[in-house]
């Protein structure tokens, strides 16, 4: 009997073991190289399924697209996975975990950095030589590119910030709509102009991309050196932008408390309300104001030089991503995806909504310069994105750093730590992490 | 005895399958670095030191045990006022059992929001009723008092936990005979009285369970920290206001380090298993089984 039950427990065990293994063993991640005998016009008739991961599902990418994707590659069986855009991503790190993830997915720039960095991303770089023109697409098409040359993803879309204004809030006050040679000092002196007791002049997030770190660049810092191991917070032009920042918000009082902002549901709703006379509005925030307020009388303008006499455009793209331990013919089948998804008419059909920022494909911009939803000038994004652009600072520690120096940032917005003060914690924080994760 | 080792087999299998194996696995994740892609790497002690020399975990410590001095207490007296009002024979009184439980069975997220609107600190409720008084503003869980923030959270804990805590109770309360309380009254014993030396002794043993749950609940805490506490769509809870689930859950699943979330929760446990025993250890002074 002992030895009956001894079996018993052995088999559980390994059981157990096998069970909870961390995926299937380790392959050459990230090296894969495609079958050149592939192409995407004679697609293979071997069936496959193929796993699509979609945040926020067809109200980020149009349905149309994964329609004429079914089209085209009858062989394949799509199988979607999607989940809202914040637990998409908790998801995801779980489904890595178990060695399933989907087998092409997208997410956001620092996300893409991550997980290229431990090795869940095939490198693209070979696919990219094989079956596309660089020339066809702006220089996104490399946004994910690491220092040794790899890409890890795709842009889905990509989105630049501009300023936002309600021309009705500045007709009211007579005040003139902003133009593209204006300064940070003009856009800080409008918005003392239409900042009244209801309104304030200018709103921003209290999160990297459309708050602190245009301030930091405005004033010619960095959060990071250019090697993206070094924290810079200590810079004088660091804290000189983080100062400029806390005084919009608490000397100014143009920039609202967080309960206010709150209080609309964040930044973009409150300025759809016609609650604020300017916005750092990324590309994206037009699905949400638009809808919100379709009547919402608005433009805008390219980002303001800032007081280091340049101008910079903070430039996100969230990219499609292929596992690197999916199945080498599934590996193939996501790629088709991505190239049907960035093929002239997948391009014009998201360009047609542009949910999630503007397309890659420079046929695809032309088309979205021209239509006709709001925001009208939309040469100011995809202008400042051409000329000025500044990515994320995306390295393998992002999440972690951005995640702790948001934290920080938070304080100071709400007035709890001076800038000075916050740059010092920051200084000490972002380092340890960096030295953490080399 | 053959059969009997068949019989339970499944739970057994299930108990080191589901329990056991994670549980020693998570000893083993909390001396290595593990992204969860890539296999772990033993560092030793190393996060455990990190956690333990940093200021973090002592906040999301000193938060929980802050929450907990408010909740527990608070919850068990409130729910034993109710429990006795509530075992009356009064006209309606389903109604009002009814009512004290709804917030119970409320999602958290509904609670959360609708909480979030009553704290707004410009444009929300509490402080309108408060402006009547003259009183006011309050920033609630905007303030900058860490203790003011977990104090808030702690009320709506207890706002929407106190109707659980109350069944239990007035379970309890159901199974105290109603002739020790005849013969309390016959010898003279007031309301109060009968309260105090005869209801709160017989239910002591409810009373201590009701306290061990709140106790769990406490170190539990999650939910109401997450999602009062984030910024519209940042995902962020400031250190200063954090507590230990969300530390551990944004080590594991914001920064993919999992080796850290298991330091944590291992540390978390120790604390928990600490205040259990501190509260067995006082049981036999004022719990009085029959």
């Amino acid at each position: 009997m002992k030895k009956a039950l001894s079996l018993l427990l052995a088999a559980v065990l390994l059981l157990a073991a096998a069970g909870c293994s961390a995926g299937p063993a380790p392959s050459t991640a990230g090296t894969a190289t495609p079958d050149s005998s592939s192409t995407s016009t004679t697609p293979a008739a071997e069936p496959v399924t193929l796993k699509l991961g979609l945040p926020n599902g067809d109200t980020l990418t149009p349905a149309s697209i994964l329609e004429s994707f079914k089209k085209a590659y009858p062989h394949y069986t799509v199988e979607v996975d999607e989940a809202p855009w914040a637990d998409f991503k908790t998801k995801l790190q779980t489904q890595i975990a178990s060695g399933n993830p989907p087998d092409v997915f997208f997410t956001d720039s620092g996300f893409t950095a991550s997980i290229g960095a431990k090795g869940a991303a095939l490198d693209l770089k070979p696919f990219i030589d094989r079956d596309l023109n660089a020339d066809d697409y702006s220089a996104a098409l490399f946004a994910a590119q690491d220092a040794e040359g790899r890409v890890w993803g795709i842009p889905h879309a990509v989105q630049g910030i501009a300023i936002a204004y309600n021309k009705t809030l500045f007709d009211q006050a007579n005040v003139p709509y902003p133009t593209d040679d204006w300064t940070y000092q003009d856009m800080f002196d409008i918005a003392q102009k239409l900042t009244t007791k209801d309104n304030y002049g200018l709103l921003t997030d209290v999160r990297i991309t459309q708050g602190w770190l245009p301030y930091i660049l405005s004033t010619g810092g960095a959060p990071l050196d250019e090697t993206r191991t070094k924290a810079m917070f200590s810079d004088p032009k660091t804290v000189e932008g983080v100062k400029k920042w806390y005084d919009s918000i608490h000397t100014l009082g143009i920039t609202p408390p967080r309960s206010w902002l709150e209080s609309f549901g964040g930044y973009a709703q409150a300025f759809a309300m016609g609650r604020g006379a300017m916005l750092v509005m990324q590309a994206g925030n037009a699905t949400t104001i638009n809808t919100t307020a379709p009547d919402l009388n608005y433009d805008i303008v390219m980002m303001p030089k800032g007081w280091d006499g340049q101008r910079h455009v903070v430039t996100v793209a969230n990219n499609w991503i292929i596992f690197s331990r999916s199945d080498a013919k599934v590996q193939e089948a996501a790629w088709d995806w991505i190239e049907h998804y960035l093929g002239e008419q997948a391009q014009a059909d998201y360009a047609a909504v542009c949910p999630a920022g503007y397309p890659i494909r420079k046929s695809a911009l032309e088309l979205v310069a021209n239509a006709d939803f709001k925001p009208a000038n939309k040469a100011a994004f995809i202008d400042g994105m051409d000329l000025y652009s500044v990515t994320l600072f995306e390295n393998s520690s992002w999440q972690e750093w951005t995640t702790e120096t948001n934290k920080v940032m938070l304080d100071m917005y709400d007035g709890k730590i001076s800038a000075e003060d916050a740059c010092n914690q920051l200084q000490a924080t972002v380092q340890k992490i960096l030295d953490a994760n080399p | 005895m053959r059969w009997g080792w068949l019989f339970v087999s499944p739970y057994v299998a299930g108990l080191l399958i589901f329990f056991l194996y994670p549980v020693l696995y998570s000893v083993f994740l909390s001396f290595t670095r593990y992204d969860m892609f890539n296999p772990p790497q033993w560092v030793g002690l190393q996060n455990w030191l990190e956690v333990l020399q940093g200021p973090v975990i002592w906040k999301a410590l000193r938060n929980v045990l802050f929450f907990g001095v408010i909740f527990v207490p608070a919850q068990t007296v409130l729910a034993c006022v109710f429990s006795v009002w509530l075992n009356q024979r009064l006209r309606g009184i389903k109604f009002f059992r009814l009512l004290y439980f709804l917030p119970v069975i409320t999602p958290w997220v509904g609670v959360a929001l609708v909480w979030q609107w009553i704290y707004n600190p410009q444009f929300g409720i509490l402080n309108y009723l408060f402006s009547l008084m003259g009183l006011g503003p309050f920033s609630y869980t905007m303030s900058t008092n860490w203790w003011a923030v977990v104090g808030c959270i702690a009320l709506v804990n207890i706002w929407k936990g106190v109707g659980y805590v109350t069944v239990i109770l007035l379970a309890g309360l159901q199974n105290i005979s109603n002739d020790v309380m005849e013969a309390a009254q016959i010898d003279g014993a007031g309301p109060l009285r009968r309260f105090l030396h005869i209801t709160i002794p017989l239910l002591s043993p409810t009373i201590f369970m009701v306290i061990i749950l709140g106790t769990i609940t406490t170190f539990q805490i999650f939910d109401p920290f997450y999602i009062m506490l984030t910024t519209a769509g940042t995902s962020i809870v400031n250190n200063d206001v954090t507590v230990l689930n969300v530390l551990i859950y944004e080590n594991a699943f914001v920064y993919g380090k999992l080796g850290t979330a298991t330091a944590i929760a291992w540390i978390a446990f120790f604390f928990v298993a600490l205040v259990t025993l501190v509260q067995r250890r006082m049981e036999s002074r004022w719990v009085h089984y029959a």
